[in-house]
């Protein structure tokens, strides 16, 4: 091996070791997110539904004059419905105490199933990935700064690994001492998520970017702003209002399939009806109808094809960082890499502390070395 | 040297392996706080206006959740009594009164759990220990509960 094969080599299992522990978490946090609803959905019965046809969902209105109901008194601020049609429809609510709770709606039936608290397994799988529990602008930087070695060890681990191109099919040789056959495996592992390793680091680069370094991309904004009235919810706002807004959403935009409606705050916000549409690989909020809840007049909308370029880059990362672009197919495909990108680290780790107890007799990297380049 | 590869890349970790174990453990410490935005108190004021004891209370009145109970007031109209907090403990619940260094106010409190079958009402009663009933003070509290 040459000096700078070697170096590079050394590089590698530098920030692989030394960042091994955090790295580690940060990567199994991620894996479990992937289906960190179906985990509260396992748990508590409010959230399951039997599935029946698309068409037999309920109005939008039946489903909020259902959660009305269940917590009377109490300011809604959202309603929102799964793509997969084993899931209640959810209604956010504020308590008076200040926190927040989700009522659980069947949306075959309006019937009202219960409620949970705010917290769940998603809650602490999306914050402790997203920014260790700490304060967003010290946790997100923290977290996405692990993508730059991350990214690191991709380029690096290639540079090592000569022709890695005919590695794709080299199956692991388990016949032979855990440091071969693991250093097979961990090699085939990463030869097959060069793909994603590439989407989770440049995507956790862009968050670093967007929420530290000042490149987050302007906010949508309607283009009237409606009168102030009394109540951030007007008195007589039902559910027959709300089926007449959701109809004027989707006259503004045929092609709309309504996934959430936000409720106004304050008494000069917008009711928002957002969803997807003909737009690729965006969040629901890029296609959003504004109406104001007092006359039901059109404030604003635009679709996914409207944003500017900056808007498209920052609805693009979510969808491809969470593999929540293509149903359930491509959330397993995330999923499984997830795991094996948890498991390089993690086998990287061990092969570090074989490498070390297998003895003095030859230096680290050329042991090391030897092993890389069969 | 050790036989145990973990053991070896542990130490091998060296000066990083307690930053990076700090950033998990930290993470796993905060948990608890991120769990529900902190609740403030909320003031229910006294019962009956010339006692001069008042009851604020702090917590997401949900069932299953922590909620805490706070009687302030002069020590000698806290001291030798006991509260109840009907419909959420069955028992009188023990209440640790201070010194009262908070401007001459002693404060007691206490946190319980709500039941599961709890409704939307709270009495929180406070009684003279072997007294009559009629010297009791009570609050009944409201709260908006989900169905």
């Amino acid at each position: 091996m040459s000096v700078t094969a070697r170096t590079w080599f050394r590089l590698h299992s530098w920030m692989g070791l030394k960042l091994s522990i955090a790295m580690s978490f940060i990567l199994v946090t991620g894996t479990l997110a992937v289906f960190s609803y179906e985990l509260d959905w396992l748990l508590n019965p409010q959230m399951r539904v039997m599935p029946a046809a698309e068409t037999q969902r309920v109005s939008w209105g039946a489903l909020y004059d259902s959660a009305r109901s269940a917590y009377p008194g109490a300011p809604l601020l959202a309603l929102s419905v799964s793509r997969d049609p084993w899931w209640a429809a959810q209604a956010v609510f504020n308590t008076p105490s200040g926190g927040l709770v989700r009522v659980w709606i069947d949306p075959y039936t309006a019937q009202y199933q219960g409620y949970t608290g705010w917290f769940n397994i998603q809650r602490f799988l999306r914050q402790a990935h997203r920014h260790l529990m700490m304060p967003t602008a010290i946790g997100i930087p923290l977290v996405t700064i692990f993508a730059l070695p991350l990214m690191a060890a991709l380029v690096t681990g290639l540079v090592v690994y000569k022709k890695f191109w005919r590695g794709f099919f080299k199956w692991p040789r388990f016949g032979r001492p855990a440091r071969i056959w693991l250093g097979d495996l961990h090699r085939l592992g990463a030869l097959w998520s060069i793909w994603f390793i590439v989407i989770i680091g440049l995507t956790s680069i862009w968050y670093l970017a967007e929420k530290s370094l000042g490149a987050a991309a302007p906010s949508f904004s309607p283009a009237v702003k409606p009168l102030p009235r009394a109540a951030a919810i007007p008195a007589d706002f039902d559910g027959a209002r709300l089926d007449r807004a959701v109809a004027l959403a989707r006259r503004a935009n045929p092609d709309l399939q309504v996934y959430h409606i936000s409720f106004p705050r304050r008494p000069h916000d917008h009711l928002a009806i957002q969803g997807q549409a003909t737009a690729l690989l965006v969040r629901d909020r890029a296609n959003a109808v504004y109406i104001d809840p007092l006359d039901l007049t059109l404030t604003g909308s635009h679709r996914g094809e409207d944003l500017t370029a900056h808007q498209r880059l920052s609805e693009l990362a979510d969808p491809l960082h969470f593999g929540t672009w293509g149903g359930m197919a491509v959330r397993i495909v995330w999923f499984v890499f997830g795991v094996i990108l948890s498991g390089l680290s993690v086998t990287g780790i061990y092969i570090y502390g074989l490498r070390v107890v297998s003895g003095p007799a030859r230096s680290a990297s050329q042991t090391a070395a030897q092993v890389v380049m069969k | 040297m050790t036989r145990r590869p973990l053991l070896a890349a542990w130490r091998a970790m060296a000066g990083w392996r307690w930053p990076m174990l700090a950033l998990v453990l930290i993470c796993l410490g905060l948990t608890p706080l991120a769990m529900q935005p902190q609740p403030q108190w909320r003031d229910w004021g006294s019962s009956p206006a010339d006692t001069r004891v008042q009851l604020q209370t702090r917590g997401h009145f949900l069932p299953g959740s922590q909620f805490e109970v706070r009687l302030s007031g002069p020590q000698t109209a806290l001291a030798g009594r006991q509260v109840a907090v009907r419909g959420a403990a069955p028992e009188p619940i023990a209440m640790a009164v201070d010194g009262g260094g908070h401007g001459g106010q002693s404060v007691a409190n206490s946190r319980l759990l709500l039941p599961r079958d709890i409704t939307g009402v709270l009495i929180v009663e406070l009684s003279k220990v072997g007294d009559d009933p009629g010297s009791a003070v009570s609050w009944e509290i409201g709260f908006v509960l989900p169905r």
